[in-house]
């Protein structure tokens, strides 16, 4: 009994109640120490979130919009690779494995310097493709590990066994293998999605403020003094992720059905 | 002749899985090849089934597979698919050949009745008992009409106790429709029960192929009877004559099945019982005779280490035929 009062007291702690203190800044912008309670209320953050509701959605949406592309295209390159590393073994693979999750182990501002170079010669820069590929490039380790880990969670027979029972390799993929990988590419994409809506400054440096991000309009929110305008956008922020994972839950049991997988 | 393979072999890496595997199957037959773990028994199926290529030798069938006459194997895993449910598992093979909605769900209605899950239709495999998993296994294979069905070690995921109802299962439907089958485990009882012909393989060649009697009576080589199930060696010092058609010899020795052999309490006798063990059907008893240690597998109770004991053969022995076998073990 312990244990779960335990869990629930550190979840409390570390997530319930900053997010209260959000809602707190949101509602109270002059709330401060020692004050327990805000003293006096303001509507004017949500005022100002009504206002610029059209730019607020804009961003929102060119967030979701390249997130989400990022994450199609990830789960499309890493298919080939990923199935390479789990069912193939050859000389120099660890290596290659390290180079294609190099990426990830890269700072942001490193990795994009000389993307941002490439991708002006590319006349990829100040648009949206630049934006979906470079986060595309930076975030595919994360689905490239779920994607090799799904691979290896199921046997390869599964495909042989459908192939012996007269389907051809599109069928093989879609009807078979693809329902066995959704759970790690459910797990994959929503890392690849995590860190495509998060980042700041590969959108800011390849969109050159042309391609619109929520991250980009909470930023100079986040540096200012308007801690209730950046409290509000902030929870709105972290409301996508929420969505998000109800929705993939959601999507996984209609796509699985719900099924386990059998051995 | 349906099929028949000549001197196949096949080699992983450097190792020799199959060394010249020679087989014909006549159609309608129900045969499986069995032999201990890691002989070559799946890589001969996988074979047959067309995913894998022999290194040498010739397959050959009377009609080639093809989509309409098709291999379809089995697996020891079942491999259903998760996300499918009962019918769509048994559809599949059918929808991959493009069969129109009505067919499919007749020919699919009808496997699930006769293999006794058409209740289960709309549950998914995880919903499923161990034998409903193998049936609709089965079931899915059956459904295209295949020219060759192949069973892969289909008792290994089954609990003892339905092994055998599975093997007169498969027998029947077999019979009933007709399908050419081949079978690989390493389940001797279930094998006897729904075989028409059984092969032993070891080692990566086949060492005998007959009706589960002719294999029963006449294993062909010491190393097949032992796979078969425990053997006594009796030393030509002990001089038992055996009865006529009990037994092999082999190198001056005997060899007699459990049933064969019996000890008898003698204070006089010339084995002294070491210690015993009971297997469930036969008791494994450690003698020590004047020219070395003898494990003896007999139906004898009431013997217990420290017993002077005299071995002896049973009259009411079954009959073998008295083939001398060569000891290659």
């Amino acid at each position: 009994m312990r244990s779960p009062r335990l869990i629930l007291a550190a979840f409390t702690v570390l997530f319930v109640l900053p997010l209260c203190v959000l809602a707190g800044y949101a509602a109270a912008p002059g709330w401060t120490f020692p004050e327990i309670i805000p003293a006096r209320l303001s509507g004017r953050a949500f005022a100002l979130l009504a206002a610029q509701g059209p730019r607020i959605a804009l961003a929102m949406g060119g967030s979701i919009l390249y997130s989400l592309a990022a994450v199609v295209l990830s789960f499309l390159l890493c298919l080939a690779p990923a199935k390479l590393f789990a069912r193939t073994s050859f000389r120099g693979k660890a290596l290659l494995e390290a180079a294609l999750l190099a990426p990830a182990l890269v700072p942001s501002m490193t990795f994009s310097m000389g993307a941002h170079y490439a991708f002006i010669r590319l006349g990829l820069a100040d648009t949206l493709p630049g934006v979906i590929l470079v986060l595309t490039m930076f975030s595919f380790p994360y689905m490239l590990r779920a994607l090799t880990a799904g691979y290896g969670a199921f046997s390869e027979k599964y495909a042989l066994c459908a192939q012996n029972l007269g389907a051809g390799p599109l069928t093989v993929a879609l009807r078979v293998e693809l329902p066995l990988l959704a759970p790690a590419a459910a797990a994959g994409g929503s890392v690849v999605f995590l860190v495509a809506f998060s980042e700041y400054f590969l959108v800011y440096l390849i969109g050159g403020g042309a391609v619109p991000s929520y991250s980009g309009l909470l930023f100079p929110y986040l540096t200012s003094s308007d801690r209730s305008t950046a409290s509000i956008l902030t929870l709105l922020f972290l409301s996508v992720p929420i969505l998000l994972f109800f929705l993939t839950d959601a999507l996984l049991r209609l796509f699985t059905r719900g099924s386990r997988m059998t051995p | 002749m349906f099929f028949a393979c000549r001197d196949i072999t096949k080699s992983y890496g450097n190792k020799p899985v199959l060394k010249g595997v020679s087989l014909t199957v006549q159609a309608g037959e129900l045969v499986s090849v069995i032999g201990p773990s890691g002989a070559g028994k799946t890589t001969l199926l996988n074979i047959l089934a067309g995913l894998d290529r022999p290194d040498s030798g010739e397959l050959r069938f009377a009609v080639p597979p093809s989509k309409k006459r098709p291999v379809i194997m089995v697996f020891q895993d079942y491999l259903l698919f998760p996300s499918m449910t009962v019918f769509e598992n048994a559809a599949f093979g059918l929808r991959a050949r493009n069969m129109k909605k009505d067919e499919i769900r007749r020919r699919v209605c009808d496997a699930l009745d006769y293999f006794q899950i058409a209740d289960k239709a709309n549950a998914y495999p995880d919903e499923l008992s161990g034998g409903q998993k193998q049936r609709l296994a089965i079931a899915r294979a059956m459904a295209p009409g295949p020219s060759l069905l192949l069973l892969d070690e289909p008792f290994a995921n089954l609990d003892p106790n339905l092994k055998q109802d599975a093997a007169a299962f498969i027998k029947r439907a077999q019979r009933e429709f007709g399908v050419t089958t081949v079978a690989v485990t390493h389940d001797l009882a279930e094998a006897f029960v729904m075989s028409g012909r059984i092969a032993i393989m070891l080692d990566g060649a086949l060492a005998v192929t007959g009706t589960p009697e002719e294999i029963h009576k006449n294993p062909g080589g010491l190393e097949a009877a032992r796979f078969l199930g425990p053997v006594n060696r009796i030393p030509a010092s002990l001089a038992l004559a055996p009865g006529p058609g009990q037994g092999f010899t082999s190198g001056g020795a005997l060899y007699l099945r459990p049933q064969d052999l019996g000890l008898r309490k003698d204070p006089q006798g010339e084995a002294l019982v070491q210690g015993r063990a009971f297997t469930g059907r036969y008791y494994i008893y450690e003698v020590a005779l004047a020219d070395g240690p003898l494990t003896v597998h007999s139906l004898q109770n009431g013997i217990v280490p420290g017993d002077r004991v005299r071995l002896f053969i049973r009259e009411s022995a079954p009959a073998a035929p008295p083939t001398p076998i060569k000891e290659t073990a």
